[in-house]
């Protein structure tokens, strides 16, 4: 194909020349650039039917970030073997390796924190989306519609809480009404069940707050929510219980590769072979692609901040809702990087507002900044007017993975046989995970088996996780019993949110071993609430210093290194 | 069970409500989250707890221990490990229920005194912007963590408000060998009393910033250091003005708020200016029956005004419920607040514990209390800090009660 004619488009609005080079599965960028957002926008115009974009032009002045690699080095894995072996633990990973579990296979997981879902998959509203704004066929929206459908199934095996309670986009002027029926049509194409245009009357009584501004609202029941990080843990444990290794802290820095296959994966914990290896690095799939010598497409992190709301706040809505497109927005509708946001109610309880979408070089920047913070309020609040900034009482950034072509890569490398990528899982990628881990894993299979590979199937997979205990939502009857049975769900530890230091230990007792602060924080919600941790992180350390047998300084926040306490007092030292 | 006066909270307003209620015939159930009773100040290892109740400078556990003694005289039930899950009203009163390690429990009372404490604001509250890594804390968790726990929180510590705990803190810190870099405060004044700026920073050496705040965090896995701007008259950051200090551990001590979840869930208004719960001269809320106490009342700078307002909630909840004529006590002038923001005319009005802060640092000022137009209080100052609390003693005796005011002036 001739670029010539973007290549001048692009010198003309950004000033900046662009060497493009071809193959059959991508298009290459070089060049350099003084502004971020610029890389971006020019990788952007390069997207084109049928080819991935490979955007290396150059940040002036930027220095790259190294990745935060874990500084454990041991040689645990060392010579092993693997028939698959997984690389990332967010919710595509661990997705992934509980599905292969299905098959008596020997799995590998391999995550460099010190946890999973400690990237994208654990900073998101986690919302299961309904799909309503995918125009076109994609793998989003195929794998986004097949999740969604079975996404309460998923969560009753993996003991996960999951609610169905819709999604409200509400409208402000007649006329966007009018245009939404285009998406309710396209919404019935795509098979997503329910969606519909209610009238002032029905919103009004559906969501009483926004009863002086609505005329009328886009519907779409189908629409769901999950703790995102709690699916992902699930799925991990789920894993581990069907006989998957999951190494923590473990990152892949190197892999040999010989005759059109990955032979060796080198880690800081040894080395190893697999007959097959699955890429769910995130926002460094590009880079464990180039790793196996099969980079075709690149990763742009985007960051998205998500602010959470106080539940006294006054005038908070009670359903999930958000502002449909003002008149002159109305040509953008469903076309931004982000899935319009607003108020979600999260699972827990809790209310969200965002996020936004700001692109970013470094691909684990998570920090949060007042700028984003000021944008998403003013972005989203208008769908609650009576918001104050005050309402926030926390928040928090996480690094979306997108292509350029904004689409999940979900497929065997064309070019490296033993590898599957699946890559560039943003929005709705917490939605499509369900669906999209089965048929990554019997492509993993068909693979195996074409090279001659005889894969049974696991007889003894048991797909329930048992889901943990929560004391606070038990009646009184039930709970008198498990304290009866147990007197550590008796004694209240995080005060806030109501857990019981049973609870606690018992995600202490997890099938991963993570013991961390965060680690509990992630598991039970301790540290969560109104305090956010004041009253019992002291208490969480002491009680981790003894279940795990570690002295109270060697007890961290979460990834090593992050130590709670860097030392005895004088007197203890003494 | 049934119990008179159900108290929940056994640090220092819950302890001496509790004594003070069983003292006047109630039967008591004292009702404590943690393994002892004390509260905050089982970690509060320095000194100047009582010099107002016991003209002497008692370390936190001393001053709890005294109460705790005083209470083992008496006949009150002591729940500890207790949690309340639950708080409603019953056909005489209310219905309380929680948990401990021995299961589920549930009792009736006619009153409650709610003396829950208060809890620190955190990062989130102020807006602390940048990483999420291990070492910022809140002076009350860093406290906990010196005195409880024997670790230190950090070597290189950046400490953010200069409020009573924040100076504590610092003071603590330095004795442990840490070098605390600076005591920084958004305020163009210190937040904590005079006492507490000359015995922790200044017999120390320990700097003290002000109008200056923390406005980003660095570090990948532990603190490694603060962003730190100067702040406008209004408190927000200035662009430009931004310097990096190098540190390990930041500790925030950015104010107090009244634990009121309960007394929520009873549906008790609250104050938005104490954050605590509208309560006449005998610490009873707008609901008959609740009393509310301490730091949950009101964020109180010295603990002996804790325990007093603890005894006259607990003597109150001691007696039967009775029909109140609640007037409202109204501010003018330069008052952050004043506390009781009622006066229950059917009960007694000739010692009348008010408890005021002013608004911001004044002097010369005359404190007017006046009731139907005329004038039954004053007093004046010749300075007034919006971190030292002040109490008078109101008699309004044969005063008309109805437009009671309370005013703050230029003398």
């Amino acid at each position: 194909m001739n670029f010539d004619k973007i290549v001048k488009q692009v010198k003309k609005l950004y000033g900046v020349d662009v060497t493009v080079k071809e193959d059959e599965r991508s298009v290459f960028l070089a060049g350099r650039c003084d502004n971020w957002a610029d890389v971006v926008a020019i990788g952007k115009m390069f997207v084109t039917e049928g080819k991935h974009v490979v955007n290396d032009i150059v940040l002036n002045g930027y220095v790259e970030q190294p990745e935060r690699l874990p500084q454990l080095r041991d040689n645990a894995l060392d010579g092993t073997q693997w028939d698959v072996v997984v690389i990332g633990g967010g919710i595509s990973g661990c997705a992934v390796a509980r599905e292969l579990m299905r098959y008596d296979l020997k799995v590998l997981l391999v995550e460099k924190h010190s946890d999973v879902a400690r990237g994208a998959s654990g900073a998101n509203d986690g919302m299961v989306h309904a799909g309503i704004d995918l125009k076109h066929q994609c793998l989003k929206l195929k794998y986004g519609v097949a999740g969604n459908a079975i996404y309460g199934d998923v969560c009753k095996e993996l003991g996960v809480e999951f609610r169905r309670s819709g999604q409200y986009v509400i409208f402000d002027s007649r006329l966007i009404r009018f245009f939404a029926k285009g998406t309710v049509k396209r919404a019935s194409k795509h098979g997503i069940p329910g969606v519909r245009i209610l009238n002032k009357k029905e919103i009004a009584q559906a969501e009483p707050s926004v009863k002086d501004f609505a005329v009328g609202a886009l519907y779409a029941p189908s629409t769901g929510y999950v703790s995102p990080y709690q699916l992902t843990i699930a799925y991990a444990e789920n894993a581990v219980q069907n006989g998957a290794v999951v190494s923590l802290d473990t990152a892949v820095s190197q892999m040999d590769v010989a005759d059109g296959k990955v032979a060796r994966i080198y880690t800081n914990r040894g080395s190893f072979t697999a007959r097959c290896v699955v890429n769910c690095a995130g926002v460094f799939a590009d880079k464990i692609a180039a790793m196996a010598q099969d980079r075709y497409f690149s990763i742009h992190p985007r960051r998205g901040t998500d602010l959470i709301l106080d539940l006294n706040a006054a005038g908070v809505p009670v359903q999930t809702i958000s502002m449909g497109p003002s008149l002159k927005s109305v040509n953008k509708f469903g076309k931004g990087s982000t899935k319009g946001g607003g108020v979600i109610r999260t699972v827990d309880g809790n209310y969200l507002l965002g996020p936004d979408a700001v692109e970013i070089p470094d691909r684990e920047d998570t920090s949060t900044s007042m700028e984003s913070m000021n944008n998403v309020f003013g972005k989203h609040s208008g769908v609650c007017p009576t918001l104050k900034r005050s309402d926030v009482i926390a928040y928090f950034s996480g690094v979306r993975a997108p292509t350029y072509e904004e689409d999940f890569i979900i497929e065997r490398s064309s070019k490296v046989a033993n590898l599957v990528h699946v890559a560039g899982i943003q929005s709705p990628g917490i939605t499509a995970a369900p669906a999209f881990s089965k048929d990554v894993a019997a492509t993993v299979v068909e693979y195996l088996r074409s090279a001659g590979a005889e894969v049974r199937p696991n007889d003894n997979f048991d797909p329930i996780r048992p889901r943990p205990v929560k004391a606070s939502v038990l009646s009184d009857e039930e709970r008198d019993r498990l304290i009866k049975s147990d007197p550590d769900y008796g004694t209240i530890i995080c005060r806030c949110e109501q857990i019981s230091l049973g609870e606690i230990k018992r995600a202490l007792r997890n099938p991963l071993g993570v013991m961390t602060v965060d680690g509990v924080k992630r598991r039970v919600r301790a540290g969560m609430g109104r305090c956010q941790g004041g009253f019992c992180m002291p208490l969480i350390t002491k009680i981790i210093a003894e279940e795990s047998g570690r002295d109270i300084t060697q007890v961290t926040k979460d990834d090593e290194g992050s130590n709670i306490a860097v030392g005895k007092i004088k007197e203890v030292q003494a | 069970m049934k119990y008179d006066t159900v108290v929940i909270g056994g640090g220092p307003a819950g302890l001496a409500a509790a004594i003070k209620a069983s003292d006047s015939g109630a039967s008591v159930l004292l009702i404590e989250r943690e393994a002892r009773l004390g509260g905050i100040l089982k970690q509060c290892v320095h000194d100047g707890f009582g010099v107002v109740r016991f003209g002497e400078k008692l370390s936190g556990p001393e001053y709890a221990d005294r109460f705790i003694k005083e209470l083992k005289r008496t006949n009150v039930q002591v729940s500890l490990l207790s949690f309340v899950t639950r708080t409603q009203k019953s056909q005489n009163g209310y219905e309380i229920t929680y948990v401990c390690r021995d299961g589920v429990k549930t009792v009736d009372c006619r009153s409650v005194v709610l003396a829950t404490g208060c809890r620190e604001r955190t990062r989130n509250g102020i807006c602390v912007h940048g990483d999420r890594c291990a070492g910022v804390y809140t002076a009350g968790a860093a406290q906990n963590l010196v005195n409880v726990l024997g670790v230190m929180p950090g070597k290189r510590v950046v400490v953010l408000g200069s409020g009573d705990i924040g100076l504590i803190m610092a003071r603590r810190l330095t004795l442990e060998g840490a070098k605390v870099a600076g005591v920084y405060e958004a305020k163009s004044v210190p937040s904590g009393l005079t006492r507490n700026i000359h015995q922790c920073l200044k017999d120390f050496d320990i700097p003290l910033y002000l109008s200056k705040t923390v406005t980003r965090v660095f570090g990948t896995s532990r603190l490694e250091r603060v962003e730190i701007s100067d702040v406008d008259e209004k408190m927000h950051p200035i662009a430009g003005t931004e310097q990096l200090v190098d540190c390990d551990c930041l500790v925030l001590a950015v104010g107090l708020i009244p634990e009121n979840e309960i007394a929520r869930e009873m549906s008790v208004p609250l104050d938005p200016k104490t954050k605590g719960a509208y309560v006449d001269q005998n610490c009873q809320t707008k609901e008959d029956g609740i009393y509310a106490c301490g730091n949950a009342l009101h964020v109180n700078d010295l603990v002996d005004y804790v325990s007093e307002s603890g005894e006259t909630a607990g003597v109150h909840s001691a007696g039967p419920v009775c029909k109140r004529d609640l007037k409202p006590i109204k501010t003018d002038g330069k008052l952050l607040y004043v506390v009781p923001q009622m006066l229950d005319v059917n009960s007694d009005v000739s010692k009348v514990v008010m408890y005021f802060r002013a608004s911001e640092e004044l002097s010369a000022q005359k404190l007017t209390v006046s009731a139907g137009g005329q004038t039954i209080f004053t007093k004046t100052y010749n300075k007034l800090l919006p971190p030292e609390m002040e109490r008078i003693v109101v008699d309004f005796g044969k005063a008309t009660t109805d437009g009671i005011t309370v005013r703050l002036e230029d003398k």
